[in-house]
This record gives structure tokens, C-alpha cells and sequence, in this order.
């Protein structure tokens, strides 16, 4: 098992709160956590539990209306160019004109207003694509491809930031079982490298992988023993704690 | 059909309406494009609509002020009343749409209804016939002049130029631009810009289209080839080539059977535009 030290810490939510303007209740509420280097977090929850809400704090497209969030030690809006963004691949418009690549050379955008890209940039973006297994679907349309290979792009678009922590929104959602696997095979490939942050509301089923689970609904719940239940029981056992049942997945 | 391409090169009037046709078609399917992707064409419609009250407010002015030569003529025009009030209902459509207003769509109602009314009013207050602003209201590009087709043809190169230079960032922007914004583009900025280039074209094109039938022009041949999924660059030429093409055709027919040539030349376009569409969505299920 990796050894993990406090100062390993990436990121560290104390006591978060943040209530929507139009909402009743406190969408989160006295939500804290610590994700480590090089971990794999699965944050779960039901719909409606604050997972949106919480990613959103997270890479500092959202404040929070107290409590405190520390990325690296810094303020989210500060350190967005160390957190890779993977959101839900169905929320884009089917139709949208653009290629793989240009998709992926997102990633590369410099806040200059003015700046171009570089064969550099290119080359990069080119080179992630290979990694999560694109290569040859450059010019290929976002439109044109599957669920599964929409996601991947997303994913090496994530990538060519050059991240530190790969943040996934929903990443298997309307994915099919090969998508699915073939996913949790990239990631852990990736794992060895970034700290991976899953956010799933299905609230059955974790990666195996995962060094730490969060279970969210309005606070959060934290169980980060996976690792060693895995090696004294092996797989399939069930986890209960609190309002949440997992049953882990290989 | 033949005759008629004679023709064109006979009549100075059919060869200013050809000219200004191959401007229209270039920067019509360019900012139309980037309207559709962007699902702006709502905005599009309130901007085209409501620049009546700039049109309406200078016709009026002009009237007004009609013994003063500099004023009537070179302050008070429609066009520059047009341009003005463009910016300014871009300038709010924009800053609403940046701060994610959530009644953007009812404000954007508000803008189109209350900029015409007060544009008829002013029409109507103004003394004598206005064939200028029935042109301005359903377009005839039969009555364009030379000096309007060389202002068409250099703002379309400066769109243009434009648009090739952000190419990458409005492909960027348009798909995805909470991640824009995370990678620290100046999505505000961007997104103010472009609805001010999209309302100077709305005031260029409705010249020679007309309010009425303008986002007619601006959505149907866009939405038509984005059914074919090609990438933004193709969708842009192939939407001004069919526009072009269905353009020449209603030209054709307006002159051969004295027919109005905007609601002909969109009536093919919306034709053609709902053939692809039965056809794709056929396709599909």
C-alpha cells in the first residue's frame, strides 16, 4: 500500500457550506474532507446530493458560503490549471461541429486573448489522444463517435492540461460494460501518475480501485479502508456505513 | 434560365442584386453558423427586430431636422440609427447572457416587442411616405445600390479575417465554455464581441433581406448542412454556397414570374431545410 503522509495532502475541504440563492435548504453542509496524493476518491451519492455542486467548488467555478477549500494549498480559482476537468459527455450538443483534436486542444488555451495555438500545443494534444487509445481519430467529428470514445476524448482533453488531480463527472454513465472497463483500465493507468477524483451517483457500485470512497448526500461521509477489507476478504463484500450500501466492483 | 444570366449582365440592377447576393451569402453563413451553434438565434431575432427603433427614431430625427443638411444627411441616417441601436441591445443582451440571466429569454422577448413598437411609432410619426423603412421591414435586394454592396463586401472581409483569426477559440468557446473559462479565457469578452458582430451584420443584411425574413437567412441554410455533420469550416462554405445557389434561384423566379424575391428565396430554404430534416430524423429511426 502507498504510504501516505499529511504532507501529501492535494485537497482539503473543512466544514463547507453553500446554499444555493433560489434553494431552502444548504445544498452542502458541514462537508469535509482530505484527498492525498496519487489517490483514487470515489465521491457517491444520490441525485441531488451536492456531487455538481461539490465538483464545482472544487475546480472554482463556485464559492462556498463558508468553510474552507484548499487545492494544493491554494485557492481552487488559483491552481485550475493543476485540476483536469472531465465533465458528463452527454451534456454537449450532439451536433456541434468539432473534431477530436480540437476538442482535445482545448486543453492548450492560453488566457491570452490573442494567442494562437503552437505545433507544440499539436503535438501534445496529438500525443493524449494516443494515450487514452484515440490515435487515428484526429479529424474525426465528436458527433461521429461513440459514447465510450466521446468520453476518452473529454478524458485526453483533461490530460493536456498537463494536471495534477483528473476530476470525472458521471464518467460511465450510458456507458455499455466494455466501455465501462475499458474506462477503469485508463484510469488506473492514469492513477499512477494523477490523483483521480470519481464522482458517481450510482450509489451501488465503487472501483475497486478506489483508495477512498465519500459518500455525499448534503454531508459527507468518508471510508477509506477499501484497501485493506480488499485484502482480507477479497472482492464483492458489502460496505455499510451510514445511509449508504457499496458493493465494490473489479 | 439562360437568358436570365444575360440578363444580369445587361441590367445594371440584376448585376448589383447578383454582387450583393455573393456578399450576403458569404457573411450570412458565416454569422449564421456561429448563431446556430451557439443557439443564438433567439438573440438574433430580438437584435434584428429591435434595431427598428434605431431606424424608426433617426427616420424620425431626419425628418425633423431636415433643413440642416449635415444632420439629415449624414447624422440621421436609418443605417447609422440601425448601427447604434444594435450596440446598445447588444450590450444588454450580452451582459444578461454573461451573467446567466435566467429570464434571458423573456427580457430578449421584451427587447423584440418593445424595440419594433416603438419603431412603427416613430415611423408613424414621421411626416410622409417612408419607402425607406418598408425596404428596411421586408428587404427587396433588387433596389440595392452600389455604395451599399461595397460596404457589404468590406465589413464581410473583415468578418472574415475575423473569424478565421478565432477560429480555434470560437470552436472552443461555442462547445464547451465553463472549461473555456477554467482554462482562463475571457469568455465574457469573447461572447460580447461576437453579439456585436452578429448585430452589425443583422443591420448590413437587413438592407437587402429585410427584418421579416433575416433569421430566415441567419438559421435555415446552417441548421440545414449541420444535419450532415461536417466539421464548423465546411458547414460555413457549404451554408453559403446553398444560400447562394437558392438565392440565385429566387432571383430567377422573382424576375421571371414578378414574384417578391426574400419570401420566395426563404420559402426554398425552408423547403429544402425541412426535406433534410424528415429525411435525417427518417434516417435515424
Amino acid at each position: 500500500m502507498k504510504k501516505i503522509q499529511n504532507s501529501d495532502i492535494v485537497i482539503k475541504a473543512e466544514s463547507i457550506y453553500f446554499k444555493y440563492d433560489f434553494a431552502d435548504k444548504p445544498t452542502l453542509e458541514d462537508v469535509s474532507f482530505s484527498i492525498f496524493d496519487k489517490e483514487f476518491v470515489s465521491i457517491i451519492g444520490p441525485n441531488g446530493g451536492g456531487k455538481s455542486t461539490l465538483i464545482k467548488l472544487l475546480i472554482g467555478l463556485l464559492k462556498q458560503d463558508s468553510g474552507k477549500i484548499e487545492v494544493f494549498g491554494k485557492n481552487p480559482e488559483n491552481v485550475r490549471n493543476k485540476i483536469g476537468y472531465v465533465p458528463q459527455y452527454f451534456s454537449f450538443d450532439s451536433l456541434y461541429p468539432i473534431t477530436a483534436i480540437d476538442v482535445v486542444m482545448m486543453g492548450r488555451l492560453n488566457s491570452n486573448f490573442f494567442s494562437k495555438f503552437t505545433k507544440k500545443d499539436y503535438e501534445m494534444a496529438k500525443n493524449t489522444l494516443d494515450f487514452v487509445g484515440m490515435g487515428g481519430y484526429e479529424k474525426k467529428l465528436l458527433s461521429k463517435l461513440s459514447g465510450g470514445q466521446r468520453q476518452r476524448v473529454l478524458i485526453a482533453r483533461a490530460l493536456a492540461v498537463d494536471c495534477k488531480i483528473l476530476i470525472l463527472d458521471e464518467p460511465t454513465a450510458y456507458l455499455d460494460k466494455e466501455a465501462q472497463s475499458f474506462l477503469y483500465k485508463l484510469l488506473q493507468k492514469i492513477n499512477k501518475e494523477k490523483t483521480i477524483v470519481l464522482v458517481s451517483h450510482d450509489v451501488g457500485f465503487v472501483p475497486s480501485i478506489s483508495t477512498k470512497v465519500i459518500c455525499l448526500n448534503r454531508t459527507a461521509f468518508e471510508y477509506s479502508k477499501l484497501d485493506e477489507e480488499k485484502n482480507n476478504e477479497g472482492k464483492n463484500e458489502e460496505i455499510n456505513f451510514y445511509n449508504c450500501k457499496v458493493d465494490k466492483i473489479t | 434560365m439562360l437568358s436570365f444570366i444575360v440578363y444580369i449582365f445587361s441590367y445594371s440592377f440584376l448585376l448589383y442584386a447578383f454582387l450583393a447576393l455573393i456578399g450576403i451569402s458569404i457573411l450570412s453563413a458565416t454569422v449564421g453558423t456561429y448563431v446556430t451553434i451557439n443557439r443564438f438565434s433567439y438573440i438574433a431575432g430580438a437584435l434584428s427586430h429591435s434595431i427598428l427603433f434605431g431606424l424608426g427614431l433617426f427616420n424620425y430625427l431626419k425628418s425633423i431636422f431636415i433643413s440642416n443638411k449635415f444632420l439629415a444627411e449624414s447624422l440621421f441616417t436609418p443605417l447609422n440609427g440601425a448601427f447604434l441601436s444594435g450596440i446598445l441591445f447588444s450590450l444588454i443582451i450580452a451582459y444578461l447572457y454573461n451573467n446567466k440571466n435566467e429570464r434571458l429569454d423573456t427580457i430578449l422577448s421584451a427587447i423584440w416587442s418593445i424595440g419594433m413598437s416603438a419603431g412603427i411609432l416613430f415611423i408613424f410619426l414621421t411626416p410622409g411616405y417612408n419607402q425607406e423603412l418598408t425596404r428596411y421591414l421586408f428587404g427587396n435586394i433588387l433596389l440595392v445600390s452600389l455604395k451599399e454592396i461595397i460596404i457589404l463586401f468590406i465589413f464581410t472581409i473583415f468578418i472574415l479575417l475575423i473569424f478565421s483569426f478565432f477560429y480555434k477559440k470560437i470552436l472552443s468557446i461555442g462547445f464547451d465554455n465553463e472549461f473555456a473559462l477554467l482554462m482562463g479565457q475571457n469568455v465574457k469578452l469573447f461572447n460580447t464581441i461576437f453579439i456585436l458582430i452578429i448585430s452589425f451584420a443583422i443591420v448590413l443584411l437587413t438592407q437587402v433581406v429585410g427584418i421579416v425574413l433575416l433569421i430566415a437567412l441567419l438559421t435555415l441554410p446552417s441548421s440545414t448542412i449541420l444535419k450532415f455533420n461536417l466539421s464548423l469550416k465546411k458547414t460555413m462554405i457549404l451554408s453559403g454556397i446553398l444560400t447562394f445557389i437558392v438565392g440565385f434561384l429566387g432571383l430567377y423566379l422573382s424576375f421571371t414570374f414578378n414574384l417578391p424575391v426574400s419570401p420566395i428565396t426563404i420559402l426554398i430554404l425552408g423547403a429544402i431545410y425541412i426535406i433534410i430534416f424528415i429525411l435525417k430524423s427518417g434516417l435515424k429511426s
